[in-house]
């Protein structure tokens, strides 16, 4: 049955979100649920007037090239219904649900997130799916009851030009250098290989890789240098404590020597003695990447997984929208009324009570600002229906918002100076005096607590020992998924919005492993050659650059027509030289990507056998076979002997599985049409039923 | 042709290195750097002593450099 019109039509950005959208702006909270070709749909009532929201699935339209050839530069592109270009995106039916109803629309109101991407969604269904070119706008930060409300009696007469011109233009932008590079590269590596690989970099994903590579190179090539520490011990009050010297590093052995020397008596006088109480605030109010960083810490997920939780939070009406750079929480948003909700939960009442009963309360805020949203907060709507990982995320929220309405910490440091001959140490302590907003924001703080009993002036100190350590520099940490978002942000290369999608993509395209990232033979290549011909792909200056147009665009509310014939302009002569230099750009592809693989050492599992070495392929040198050898064969502590022989033809692959006869790795050979997954043992009984008695194959 | 490989890894070699590829040439240079900080840490250190403490720190070495201490320690005819 189709609806009859004349109705105002909505477009929300998700299933979820025209739900909640369609029970708040009903008078009855009751909206009525139809389906379009599966598509939920609702109409609600309100005024007089009759609201169909329909949802989208993010984006239902995408950029294509005009033209079909597989060639570069591509310059020349239109927007398509995403399940054109890719027969995997399950979006037809939306783009069919609201081309049905778009004939009978009075008015359209877009209801998509109120950002960037958001007003991009809303406009591409507007223009190329119900044909029109003027829309209201409802602009909100939660999808509560009293939010929405506020948005559709607040809404604004048209789209915000600027969000929507930025976020066009990054679209625009990620496409042509995605697409063009990518099949450049392609192109490159087949021209002088005859082998097709599909190798993309895009305008954010090369300096993040070019960042990874680089640490790697400089880790690559790191020489530890050696210093020592004078550590000691001394007991006051017949408790032992650890003493500091007042160097913390020496770059001379002989000196650490000296120093142990000079103070081989063990008895020091306490030569000072300071203590002050110093006040610490609470952290600032969390925009997306302090939330992602936060629960890297706590719970180790990824910035990309906190996302995806804390979008289903918001999507549930708990949690404000968490794509936002801001540290601000205005009073407007109404904390009283918050704190109350979020008071009823049992677990929280008792600091909620502590909070509110104070004369005056302020949240703390922080530097940062977003034009569109707030910083994260609950929006006190109860949690239910919570599942494991977003209960540990919401408390997570919620501690650290009521944490911002704490009075500040009062944090005691003491030190004792002691002086062995002309040789100061030092004894320090710290002791939490006062709580304050520590108390709310357990267990996501921890302070180790030391407190050193009180001593005179001039007090002989004894010490248990005063010894010299020889230690080595260490080379630069490798990034983890945390600490390489963090560098982006340094870097200003990619948004709030797209920093994890694209260590995401880093991971899936095969460029990067390993939870302290590693670069793969393939990154490694593909920086290796751009660094050589392209750098400006790999370094950050461009990419930021194009970051500060898109944020003038925004503000400015400026055309883009302007800035995209220069970035193709740019894009055509960069394209011309690389044209000019395939062959050579594939060659050293081509050569960098051997060599790489090649010294790549295929692992297998762990040895069983020493628990130690890693069991990896080996070609032998002189008879040219291959057989599985343990990495601790080289250690001359170990010396693990451990061996197992591998079928002379075939590929060997390593998996995942253990055998459930004898718990050894599982290989998977493969010969032409033939795949099998088996142990790697010839002993194994699995093995025992393969005909003929070729166990190998 | 082993006179344009790198005499570690095969890699073609840096011109301006006549020996080692890009990579064990940086590695190279950070050794004698590496070396000299070294030395005036410990006041005297014979340079093998040097290259096999260096290969006894086991992953605190880069990898580069430590093909590079192997290759100069094991492998190198004259030194």
């Amino acid at each position: 049955m189709p609806i009859k019109g004349p109705y105002v039509l909505g477009v929300a950005e998700k299933p979820q979100a025209a739900s909640r959208l369609a029970r708040a702006l009903d008078e009855n909270k009751k909206p009525v649920l139809k389906k379009i070709k599966g598509v939920p749909v609702y109409i609600s009532l309100r005024d007089g007037k009759k609201i169909v929201i329909v949802p989208a699935v993010g984006h239902l339209l995408t950029l294509s090239p005009l033209s079909k050839s597989w060639n570069y530069p591509v310059l020349d592109y239109h927007w398509v219904p995403s399940h054109i270009t890719n027969s995997k995106s399950r979006t037809k039916n939306f783009v069919d649900a609201f081309k049905s109803l778009s004939k009978e629309a009075s008015e359209i109101i877009v209801m998509t997130d109120y950002d960037r991407e958001g007003e991009v969604i809303g406009f591409l269904i507007l223009k190329y799916l119900l044909g029109k070119n003027k829309a209201e706008r409802m602009k909100f930060s939660t999808l509560t009851t009293r939010d929405i409300n506020e948005a559709y009696s607040k809404r604004s007469k048209q789209l915000d030009i600027g969000f929507l011109n930025s976020g066009l233009l990054r679209h625009y932008v990620d496409w042509l250098y995605g697409i063009n590079y990518s099949r450049a590269l392609s192109l490159a590596l087949k021209r002088v290989s005859n082998r097709f690989k599909t190798i993309s970099i895009g305008r954010v994903q090369g300096p993040t890789l070019g960042a990874v590579v680089n640490l790697e190179n400089e880790i690559n090539i790191f020489v530890p240098i050696p210093f020592w520490t004078i550590e000691s011990e001394a007991i006051i009050s017949k408790k032992k404590f650890i003493v500091f010297y007042e160097k913390t590093k020496l770059s001379k052995e002989k000196e650490a020597n000296e120093i142990v020397k000079d103070c081989q008596n063990l008895v020091g006088i306490v030569t000072d003695i300071s203590e002050e109480q110093t006040p610490q605030y609470s952290f600032p109010p969390f925009n997306l990447g302090d939330l992602q960083r936060e629960s890297y810490k706590h719970f180790k997920y990824s910035p990309s997984k906190t996302l995806k939780i804390a979008e289903a939070l918001y999507l549930k009406a708990t949690i404000s929208y968490p794509r936002t750079d801001s540290q601000k929480l205005p009073m407007t948003l109404g904390h009283k009324t918050i704190l109350t909700k979020i008071g009823k939960q049992t677990v929280y009442g008792s600091f909620v009570v502590e909070i509110l009963n104070r004369k005056k309360f302020k949240p703390r805020e922080g530097r940062r600002t977003d034009a569109a949203h707030p910083a994260i907060h609950p929006t006190g709507k109860p949690p239910i229906a919570l599942n494991s990982k977003e209960k540990k995320l919401y408390d997570l929220i919620v501690k650290r918002y009521l944490a911002l309405f704490g009075k500040p910490a009062s944090i005691s440091r003491k030190k004792i100076e002691i002086k062995v001959n002309s040789h100061k140490f030092e004894v320090r302590g710290s002791q939490i005096i006062e709580e304050g907003w520590i108390k709310y924001y357990k267990p996501y703080f921890y302070m180790n607590e030391s407190s050193i009993p009180d001593i005179a002036l001039n007090s002989q100190v004894n010490f248990s020992f005063i010894e010299s350590k020889e230690d080595f520099s260490s080379p630069p940490r490798r990034f983890n998924e945390s600490t390489l978002l963090n560098k982006m942000e340094e870097e200003k290369i990619g948004t709030k919005a797209t920093r994890a999608g694209i260590i995401e993509t880093l991971f899936s395209r095969g460029y990067i492993k390993g939870s302290e990232i590693k670069p793969t033979p393939l990154g490694t290549a593909v920086v290796g050659v751009l660094n050589s011909h392209y750098p400006v792909l790999i370094k950050s200056d461009m990419t930021r650059e194009l970051e500060t147009t898109m944020e003038e665009v925004q503000e400015k509310q400026s055309n883009i027509d302007e800035i995209l014939i220069s970035i193709k302009k740019d894009l055509r002569d960069m394209l011309k030289l690389f044209h000019e230099n395939e062959t050579n750009i594939g060659i050293s592809l081509y050569e960098n990507l051997l060599n790489l693989e090649k010294k790549e050492p295929v692992l297998i599992g762990k040895c069983s056998e020493c628990k130690i070495g890693d069991l990896r392929i080996i070609k032998s040198k002189k008879s040219g076979k291959r057989f599985i050898a343990c990495s601790a064969y080289f250690d001359k502590t170990i010396n693990c002997t451990v061996t197992f022989p591998l079928p002379s033809y075939g590929t060997i692959k390593p998996t995942d599985k253990k055998c459930p006869f004898d718990g050894l790795p599982m290989v998977e050979w493969r010969t032409g049409r033939t795949k099998r997954v088996m142990c790697i043992s010839m002993d194994c009984p699995s093995k025992a039923n393969i005909k003929g008695g070729k166990k190998s194959g | 042709m082993d006179d344009i490989k790198c005499k570690i890894c095969q890699d073609k070699i840096d011109k301006s290195s006549g020996k080692f590829c890009f990579n064990h040439k940086l590695a190279k240079t950070k050794l004698q750097n590496g070396y000299e900080l070294w030395l005036k840490a410990y006041d005297s250190l014979p340079y093998d002593d040097f290259l096999q403490r260096l290969l006894d720190l086991g992953d605190l070495v880069g990898a580069f450099v430590k093909d590079l201490a192997e290759f100069e320690l094991y492998f190198q005819e004259t030194k």
